[in-house]
């Protein structure tokens, strides 16, 4: 019996766990668009790659380099589940990583970082 | 109501028997009239810089908190004992700050408890908002049956700790799983945490700890 409810638990656990996706949006002075991608992908990227993260898009917006305006680049990266979610967390202690955004601080105007992930609806919504 | 919560890690080599008469004398020097209720047990695997034993005291006020750690009880054998063979002891006390209580029958579940502090720069707002959203977990994490979280006043240890948040379930999966991998957690809660985020205000150093419990700490005890 306990065998059967721990499989059920186990398959409706197994269906209900999908990617995570996380969102980088950073605004970066324009003169140092070219420095800070560099930065990202020659340090963040290979450390993120390290923690379990796929860089899935790099984005920018506008999608032309302004001259006289900050361009927003956004950063899709993915983790298969939450045990790879917490995988990578934990990988944000690691010193190199805290040194990347420190090192990079004078570049960025405004960045923001959200996790984000399907649901069966957006009206489904859980609340007291 | 006031605690005292102590996590206390050993030093290397002492033998079970050994652990065994440490604990016998926290467990006799915590019994005394001063005190409403105490617990202590081994920690469970998994904890993060959670100590081998946690020590969880129970006092009507502060007062008897302090008076408590006036008395002989404290003073000639728990106090020598920690000196003499912990290797570490984070502590904290606290008045009972806000929570809540589902389960106040709760039997042989698991005790969750993690000391955090703030940023020297964390804003009076920001840290209203932390205390929030962590207050909300329950409502949208049913696994979390029992839960309180005080701010510290008294501490010692790695840090001047700021929070003591404690949680109960059921059965240690209820924590390791369904409390970690909510998505309101990582999704939502964890921006206070997270070294990445430009919001952060909890410092990385953080206590996590964990053990099994006969009865609830987080229920109001009997009158």
């Amino acid at each position: 019996m306990y065998i059967a409810t721990e499989l059920v638990r186990l398959v409706r656990q197994a269906m209900t766990i999908t990617s995570i996706y996380t969102l980088d949006e950073i605004s970066v002075r324009p003169e140092m668009l070219a420095a800070f991608e560099t930065s990202y992908r020659e340090i963040y990227v290979p450390l993120a790659n390290d923690r379990g993260m796929t860089l899935e898009h790099a984005w920018m917006s506008p999608p032309v380099v302004l001259n006289d305006a900050p361009n927003s680049l956004m950063f899709i990266w993915s983790v298969p589940d939450p045990p790879a979610w917490w995988r990578m967390r934990y990988g944000a202690y690691e010193p190199k990583v805290t040194a990347f955004w420190l090192d990079t601080a004078h570049m960025v105007l405004t960045r923001r970082r959200i996790f984000l992930g399907p649901v069966a609806s957006f009206g489904a919504r859980k609340d007291a | 109501m006031h605690s005292i919560v102590r996590l206390i890690r050993w030093r290397p080599g002492v033998s079970a028997s050994e652990l065994a008469g440490f604990t016998q004398i926290l467990s006799r020097a915590g019994s005394g009239t001063d005190t409403v209720g105490q617990f202590i047990g081994p920690t469970l695997p998994g904890v993060r810089n959670g100590g081998d034993l946690i020590w969880h005291q129970v006092f009507e006020d502060i007062e008897d908190a302090q008076s408590w750690q006036r008395a002989g009880a404290w003073r000639d054998e728990a106090e020598p004992t920690l000196r003499a063979h912990a290797a570490h002891v984070d502590s904290t006390g606290f008045d009972h700050g806000p929570g809540g209580v589902r389960r106040p029958d709760l039997q042989r579940g698991i005790y969750r408890a993690l000391l955090f502090s703030l940023s020297p720069d964390a804003t009076r707002d920001q840290a209203t908002q932390l205390e929030h959203d962590l207050l909300a977990m329950p409502r949208y994490i049913d696994r979390i049956l029992n839960w309180r979280l005080s701010r510290v006043t008294p501490s010692g240890g790695t840090e001047g700790w700021s929070y003591l948040w404690e949680q109960e379930f059921a059965e240690l999966q209820h924590l390791t799983q369904d409390y970690v991998w909510h998505p309101y957690h990582w999704g939502f809660v964890d921006r206070w945490f997270d070294p990445e985020m430009p919001c952060r205000i909890v410092r990385s150093q953080l206590c996590h700890t964990f053990a099994s419990i006969e009865t609830s700490l987080l229920a109001p005890p009997p009158r």
